[in-house]
């Protein structure tokens, strides 16, 4: 693995550390679906 | 007639009512094919010989009084990573250069059975994971509008052939902007469906959690017969949504009158070119004078989902090439080889976190901005059509940073997995297109559809060709 590799997702994980942190113990990859369908006209 | 020139339905309602044959329209594309070819590689296969006998096996079917469909003998060819059962899907790549389809993607038997004929393949990114419309291993597509400048990818082929008039349509497939960004570079319109709402199964996967199917048109109109046709049900691709879809294409003539157009306030503005902003705005005052009112809304924090998808398509992508890269490294092109390394450097509780953060961000956006417009506008990209010269600067630092700027914009519509409509907005003085974006809420493509149909209703952006 490259340290340009490391250095890049270093800076994603950066973007997304604040709402990564902000998840609630329950929260899982389905809900997303629910949610989907929640707002369907 | 130039048949060339019409759209999907207008060459279909010509061919019903025997103004053109289907053979005829098939030698006109493909004259049209073969004279482009040499100026923008759009193509990687063009199939004259299989696309003539099969549009005088429709001719026939229409002689006894056989229509198949909608599409009855409308040409087309596709980004080639459709699979068709026996029949090579090279995928941009070197790697499935003589890979031969095990399956027939059900898009294609979709449009199959709408009386759509395929033609021929498109050029397209490598494993359709570059926006820009390089290709190290087919060559370079290149732009109709200016061939010394990018078309935008991964469905590179789809927008330069559509726009130059070398197919009717084409499908090309939308991970972080594929649909979008190739429709804004080569001026064309386009829809990438809400997450689901089209089959996957036989397409090419690049990232399964965010991978959509959908169309490259020249009208919206296009856009919305074709997508039609492919959504709904599908009991090979396990997430499609078994929802009906709606007649879109009849829904396209309501007025837009009172429709609540949305305008970011952050992030989507942010180090815009002028005269993109300027032609999105030009863009707002035509929807305003069509009777939609104009709302600014703020928006969320669209750099951490854009973030989010990132982590998702480097994990998924990676894990889905692992085999290749281990054993066949040196058949990646290095920019390619170069962003699948850096999936290796995903963490899986980064991955994880990315999904599980997807339906709260979806909630937030529709809490935030759909529950105060039915649309939103924006911009497609902040920077103008760059040169395939400037932008050929394979791996690295330089790259990595380009390609994240090329998908800024177009990349949360992928992880919130919203309906998102292409249109073109307008030209910058250079004479490039410029495209809009139209997202609507999750299966609400109806409204996507009928404000993107309302806009080449009231401007004629759409109609212009370019000169090659």
């Amino acid at each position: 693995m490259t340290e340009q590799a490391k250095a890049f997702v270093e800076a994603l994980l950066k973007a997304a550390a604040a709402a990564f942190d902000k998840l609630p113990l329950e929260s899982e990859p389905a809900q997303y679906i629910a949610e989907q369908r929640k707002h369907a006209p | 007639m130039n048949v060339v020139a019409l759209s999907c339905r207008e060459l279909a309602a010509a061919i019903l009512q025997k103004k053109i044959s289907c053979v005829k329209a098939m030698e006109a594309v493909l004259e049209r094919a073969h004279a482009v070819q040499p100026k923008l590689n759009c193509f990687i296969r063009i199939d004259a010989d299989a696309g003539l006998e099969a549009a005088r096996a429709a001719d026939r079917d229409l002689a006894r009084g056989f229509v198949r469909g909608p599409l009855h003998g409308v040409p087309m060819a596709h980004k080639d990573m459709y699979y068709r059962n026996g029949v090579v899907s090279t995928c941009g790549s070197k790697i499935a250069r003589e890979r031969l389809a095990q399956t027939t993607a059900t898009a294609l038997e979709r449009l199959d059975a709408a009386g759509a004929i395929q033609f021929g393949v498109l050029n397209m990114a490598e494993f359709a994971f570059n926006p820009t419309g390089h290709n190290w291993h087919y060559g370079h597509c290149r732009n109709p509008w200016d061939p010394k400048r990018v078309t935008g990818g991964s469905s590179s082929g789809s927008g330069s052939a559509t726009a130059a008039r070398a197919t009717f349509a084409a499908l090309g497939s939308d991970t972080g902007g594929s649909i979008r960004l190739p429709a804004h570079f080569c001026g064309t319109s386009g829809i990438k469906p809400t997450y689901a709402r089209v089959s996957r199964a036989g397409a090419m996967p690049l990232s399964f959690s965010l991978d959509t199917v959908g169309p490259l048109t020249r009208t919206v109109e296009d856009a919305a017969l074709i997508a039609q046709l492919l959504a709904g049900p599908d009991p090979r691709d396990p997430v499609c949504d078994p929802r009906p879809v709606p007649d879109w294409t009849a829904q396209l003539a309501r007025p837009i009158a009172g429709m609540r157009i949305g305008r970011p306030r952050q992030y989507f503005y942010d180090d815009c070119d002028a005269e993109i902003a300027a032609a999105m705005e030009s863009s707002l005052e035509v929807f305003r004078k069509l009777g939609a009112t104009l709302v600014d809304v703020d928006m969320p924090d669209m750099a951490a989902w854009n973030a989010a998808g990132v982590l998702i398509i480097g994990a998924e992508a990676t894990a889905a090439h692992g085999h290749w890269l281990r054993t066949r490294p040196q058949d990646y092109s290095e920019q390619l080889r170069g962003r699948l390394q850096q999936g290796l450097a995903v963490p899986a509780t980064a991955y994880i976190d990315a999904l599980r953060l997807r339906g709260a961000a979806l909630a937030e956006f529709c809490g935030k901005v759909f529950s105060q417009v039915d649309v939103l506008h924006a911009p497609v990209i902040a920077f103008q059509t760059p040169s395939i010269e400037e932008t050929d600067i394979g791996g690295g630092e330089r790259a990595v940073k380009l390609l994240a700027n090329v998908t800024r914009l177009t990349r949360p519509g992928n992880y919130l997995g919203v309906p998102t409509v292409s249109a073109i907005a307008g030209f910058t003085k250079a004479g490039m297109p410029v495209g809009m974006q139209l997202m609507a809420k999750p299966f609400d493509e109806t409204s996507a559809l009928r404000a993107g149909h309302a806009f080449q209703g009231a401007t004629d952006w759409h109609t212009r060709e370019p000169a090659l």
